[in-house]
């Protein structure tokens, strides 16, 4: 049995660029609707705070800026973007692939591939794998790697389990082609769609067109309608800690790395609890692990490049830093990555309220 | 594990002074919020290597309970 993890060689990341919104808000904001709840709700996630877009602002409204902060910086020109994946689950429209979208306003060349991908919380490791293959491929050389998602949008606001959680967040990643192999990225990849529904935004799209808007309870203090997302917790967390630190030990294992010669593990933010889980349970000490859930909520996609922008941009020093990347999550889906990352690839994190005016459209 | 180191680890976690806790005690007196749902689910995976389901925490009523899933 193929074991779906191996070496990828030839690959650079070359920038990463994160956008959040604006807009802050605090749980004091739901002391009114939820009491007491919210305080041990902080206690549990470690949230204490996010950045949230305004009704108009879209996930590729932060990845455009992420992405154009990117070519301002002067890492690398429009016109030399052979590819554009764009990993969401919160896209503009149903169709066209937000890439496209994104193709056009950030000027880049029609020779160019553009496509989405529709994965969460290992989106980003997800993407990096398939970007980095792209750049060892005939003819594509650079991959413009963008991606966010705005789960604030699609949380019911009276989901005590939701509501405080989400933050939202957009990134752009650059990867090249690399004439030197040195520092192969290694990888390992897990699906179990079994646990499809355990994380579900059960109607919007084909499969339950006729889906209740009414608002009511799942449960005590989760009111939601079929049109908002749901997550079975217990399910969640029996899923994470089952496969996640295994997962994290064998990719390392077959990278030849250790807590110790490792310099951060970068996990999903999806909870703190389950971050302190994780660490415990592959023997890394929380100093090594960095953490952004408390200022920005679970961003979903955005996560990992947002806590690595956090942890890395404010030295920008060229000494490369041996990282291990995990998200884990939607789908049921997971992936460990382990590679090297220089600090002045990391940007400073963009805060934007920017939106793209021109991507409304109604038949009305 | 014996039933006092059982006991000993279900006081830690509750965040409960030793010898408080009985096989008897009521969760209810104890503080059995989510947080202490997902401490149980990751003692119970780590120690047994047995998966609790959310059926199973809610049916669960006393300290008793929750010794007779740590076996």
């Amino acid at each position: 049995m193929n074991p779906a993890s191996g070496i990828l060689g030839n690959v650079v990341i070359r920038a990463i660029s994160c956008a959040v919104p604006t807009n802050l808000v605090g749980n004091e904001s739901f002391v009114g609707r939820f009491g007491e709840g919210v305080e041990k709700f902080a206690k549990m996630t470690g949230v204490t705070r996010r950045c949230v877009t305004n009704p108009e602002q879209t996930a590729s409204d932060l990845s455009y800026v992420a992405a154009k902060r990117l070519f301002d910086e002067g890492k690398a020109a429009p016109q030399e973007i052979d590819a554009l994946i764009f990993v969401s689950q919160t896209p503009d429209y149903i169709l066209p692939a937000t890439a496209c979208v994104l193709h056009q306003r950030l000027g880049l060349k029609k020779e160019c591939l553009a496509f989405d991908i529709n994965l969460g919380c290992s989106g980003f490791v997800y993407g990096l794998f398939v970007a980095g293959s792209l750049c060892r491929r005939e003819g594509i050389r650079n991959v413009l790697l963008c991606g966010g998602d705005t789960i604030s949008k699609v949380v019911s606001p009276a989901d005590k389990s939701a509501a405080m959680l989400f933050g939202d967040g957009g990134f752009a990643t650059l990867l090249s082609y690399s004439e030197t192999d040195d520092n192969p990225l290694h990888y390992l990849f897990g699906t179990d769609g079994s646990g499809a529904k355990s994380i579900i935004i059960p109607s919007g799209a084909q499969r339950n067109k006729q889906g209740s808007r009414e608002i009511s309870e799942f449960g005590e203090g989760v009111l939601r309608s079929d049109y908002d997302l749901y997550m079975d917790g217990t399910e969640v967390f029996n899923f994470t800690i089952s496969e996640v630190p295994s997962a994290i030990k064998r990719l390392m294992g077959q990278a030849g790395r250790s807590p110790e010669n490792t310099d951060m593990l970068v996990l999903h933010q999806a909870n703190l609890f389950i971050l302190k889980q994780i660490a415990k349970m592959t023997k890394f000490p929380m100093e090594k692990v960095p953490v952004t859930i408390d200022r920005f909520g679970n961003t979903s996609i955005t996560s990992i490049p947002l806590t690595l922008c956090d942890a890395l941009a404010a030295n920008p020093d060229q000494v490369p830093r041996r990282v291990v990347l995990a998200g884990y999550g939607v789908g049921l889906s997971w992936g460990v990555i382990s590679l090297d990352v220089a600090p002045y690839c990391c940007l400073p994190v963009a805060y934007s309220s920017e939106c793209y005016t021109e991507g409304a459209l109604s038949h009305g | 594990m014996t039933i006092q180191d059982k006991i000993q680890a279900l006081e830690e976690l509750f965040e409960a002074d030793a010898g408080t806790i009985t096989p008897e005690t009521a969760l209810d007196t104890l503080q059995w919020d989510s947080m202490a749902m997902l401490s149980l689910i990751a003692l119970v995976n780590e120690k047994f290597g047995k998966r609790l389901n959310g059926q199973q925490l809610k049916a669960l009523k006393t300290i008793q309970d929750i010794l007779a899933v740590m076996e």
